[in-house]
């Protein structure tokens, strides 16, 4: 009854169980229907279909730290009830929301080093180390472009108020936007070019085409420069939205 | 003379939300301040006392800059606080909920140091500040400094908050119900330094509490709050006189029925008294100008019904009278 409850009184819910299987099967059908077997991967996208989905894996896991952090985070300190202390410092909330991902940063780019090197290694011998590095340094990259687009996204989390439901709707949004699972290089322009907004998008075909053509062209290069510029782009943006939502904090009072 | 705290006709409202159906709703409005204006004083405990959503902890989040008021102005140290939020915090030390408020898997030195450092305050200068208050606070003797904040007794958790609000050391502390469900140790304990921190060290201290023998013993002057509405200020003693002059008889007596006395007090003495039961009997209490006068007629009704008198008191009112009296004073 309380579940009933629970999901028919919140909207949020409600919509993102209905979207939910649409989007996942959207990705499915998308990514299958591209792939084939292993040996018609490795022809049609040009690198084995291992690496490319551990690769995958890592950016996934290393790139969305900042959004996972910052829309947590500050929910968690509601919960806690640390969140008033944390809006009365007089530290900037956008420092502190950046400086939030530092830590899982580094702790998940020691996870890569412990998961990619071997694989790279098995599969590459010495010149994968060297690649495992690159894609290493590459995803560390691409979290960073990522961080102020992200703080404007877990903003959105936070002023909605819909936690983990909107959480659960965005997240796989970001995944199908950023094309970390699938071959973003294949993608028609027409399509491409609505997501070169998104300097995930961009830096996740970078490390894509490293894989597959063994090194930085200038092509890829352009792209990096693109994230980077959207990244400051999205920065006077985060400031805002961030105090957007601790406005919205102080009209309804912080949490006791 | 610049105030610590001087709040100016402070209203707030809360709106919120009842679901009349699936896609129905209905806005419900509700007024938690309805214009309260004081001043505080360096060197002064400011007591807000009032029963439970009166409007104590709204009134306490929005001097802290914790929420906005709907209209009226706030000013920290002379200076408007909503347009200067940085400068305005800085000078506020702020204790909220006793029962959480920290991260569960870091220790009490550690969740001092997150704060501290949050704080802005320089690491040697924040590693001396957390030693001082730990002692003050007798948390290193009960283990706090290096036990993990989930492992806390409520006594520990209630100093540990008190110390982060004077991590800063700053010149104005807001203190929210400090010593809700404390041991009177621990309560006794942060009573007392309290004190110390209004009157030797000079800081502005505004205390809410639902307590009355609490407020009336830190308190150099006190608030009545009730239903957003301050209904009377002045010190202990001050708030006391203002009640028409009446002194109590308290009687306990072993026998009798509730309803007896009242009719048989009632009729011969043409008071309406307060009569309930407690552990050692009937208590009887009536407020009177001047008790002598009725006394005897008073022991001559005990006497008639053949109870046993076990005590017999005649006390000045306590606060809670004087709130009571003020708050009744409002609702009518």
């Amino acid at each position: 009854m309380f579940v009933a409850a629970e999901i028919i009184r919140r909207k949020t819910i409600l919509f993102s169980l209905i979207l939910w299987p649409y989007i996942i099967m959207a990705f499915i059908v998308l990514l299958g229907s591209s792939m084939g077997g292993m040996s018609h991967f490795q022809q049609k996208i040009g690198t084995n279909p291992v690496l490319f989905f551990i690769t995958g894996s890592f950016l996934l896991i290393v790139s969305l730290i900042f959004f996972d952090e910052i829309s947590s985070r500050f929910w968690y300190d509601e919960f806690i009830g640390t969140l008033p202390y944390i809006i009365i410092a007089p530290t900037s909330k956008t420092m502190l929301a950046l400086a939030m991902g530092f830590p899982r940063l580094i702790i998940n780019v020691l996870v890569g080093l412990s998961s990619l090197i071997p694989v790279y290694f098995i599969l590459k011998s010495f010149p994968g180390l060297i690649e495992a590095l690159v894609v290493i340094a590459l995803s560390i990259f691409s979290a960073l472009t990522f961080s102020t687009l992200a703080i404007i996204f877990s903003s959105l989390v936070l002023i909605s108020g819909g936690g983990w439901r909107v959480l659960s709707i965005l997240r796989p949004l970001i995944m199908l936007i950023s094309g970390v699972l699938y071959p973003r290089f294949l993608l028609p322009l027409t399509i491409k070019f609505f997501t070169i907004i998104f300097p995930l998008a961009n830096s996740v075909e970078v490390i894509q085409l490293f894989l597959v053509q063994g090194g930085l062209t200038a092509y890829s290069l352009m792209l990096l420069g693109l994230a980077t510029a959207f990244a400051l782009l999205y920065a006077p943006i985060s400031i805002r939205s961030l105090r957007t939502w601790e406005h919205r904090v102080l009209v309804k009072g912080a949490k006791t | 003379m610049r105030y610590a705290i001087e709040a100016e006709k402070i209203v707030k409202r809360y709106v919120t939300k009842k679901r009349k159906g699936f896609l129905k709703s209905e806005i419900e409005v509700v007024e938690a301040l309805k214009g309260i204006s004081f001043k505080i004083r360096y060197g002064e405990i400011v007591g807000l006392l009032g029963p439970n959503g009166a409007g104590k902890t709204t009134t306490i989040k929005i001097v802290s800059t914790l929420l906005l008021p709907d209209s009226g102005k706030v000013f920290i140290d002379g200076v408007e606080a909503f347009k200067n939020l940085s400068y305005v915090r800085e000078k506020i030390g702020i204790m909220l909920t006793v029962e959480k408020g920290f991260f569960p898997k870091l220790t009490g030195r550690e969740n001092l140091i997150y704060f501290g450092t949050l704080y802005g305050l320089e690491r040697k200068l924040l590693e001396k500040r957390i030693n001082y208050l730990l002692d003050l606070l007798e948390l290193k003797e009960l283990g706090g400094s290096d036990k993990l904040y989930e492992e806390f007794s409520l006594g520990m958790k209630a100093r540990l908050a008190f110390a982060r609000a004077l991590l800063k050391d700053p010149p104005i502390i807001l203190l929210d119900e400090p010593t809700l469900g404390l041991d009177p140790v621990s309560a006794r304990k942060i009573r007392r330094i309290v004190k110390d921190l209004a009157h030797k060290e000079g800081k502005a201290i505004l205390y809410t509490t639902h307590n009355m023998f609490e407020a009336e013993i830190v308190c150099d002057r006190i608030l009545l709050i009730n239903k957003g509405v301050i209904v009377s200020e002045g010190t202990p003693e001050e708030l006391k006189n203002k009640i028409p002059k009446l002194k109590v008889i308290r009687a306990v007596l072993h026998g009798g029925s509730k309803e007896k006395f009242s009719k048989l007090i009632s009729s011969s003495l043409n008071l309406k008294p307060e009569i309930k039961i407690v552990e050692r009997g009937l208590e009887v209490k009536l407020a009177v100008k001047n008790p002598e006068e009725i006394l005897n007629d008073l022991l001559k009704i005990f006497n008639s019904a053949n109870v046993d008198v076990v005590s017999l008191n005649i006390e000045e009112p306590s606060l809670e009278d004087v709130f009571i009296y003020f708050a009744k004073g409002v609702i009518e």
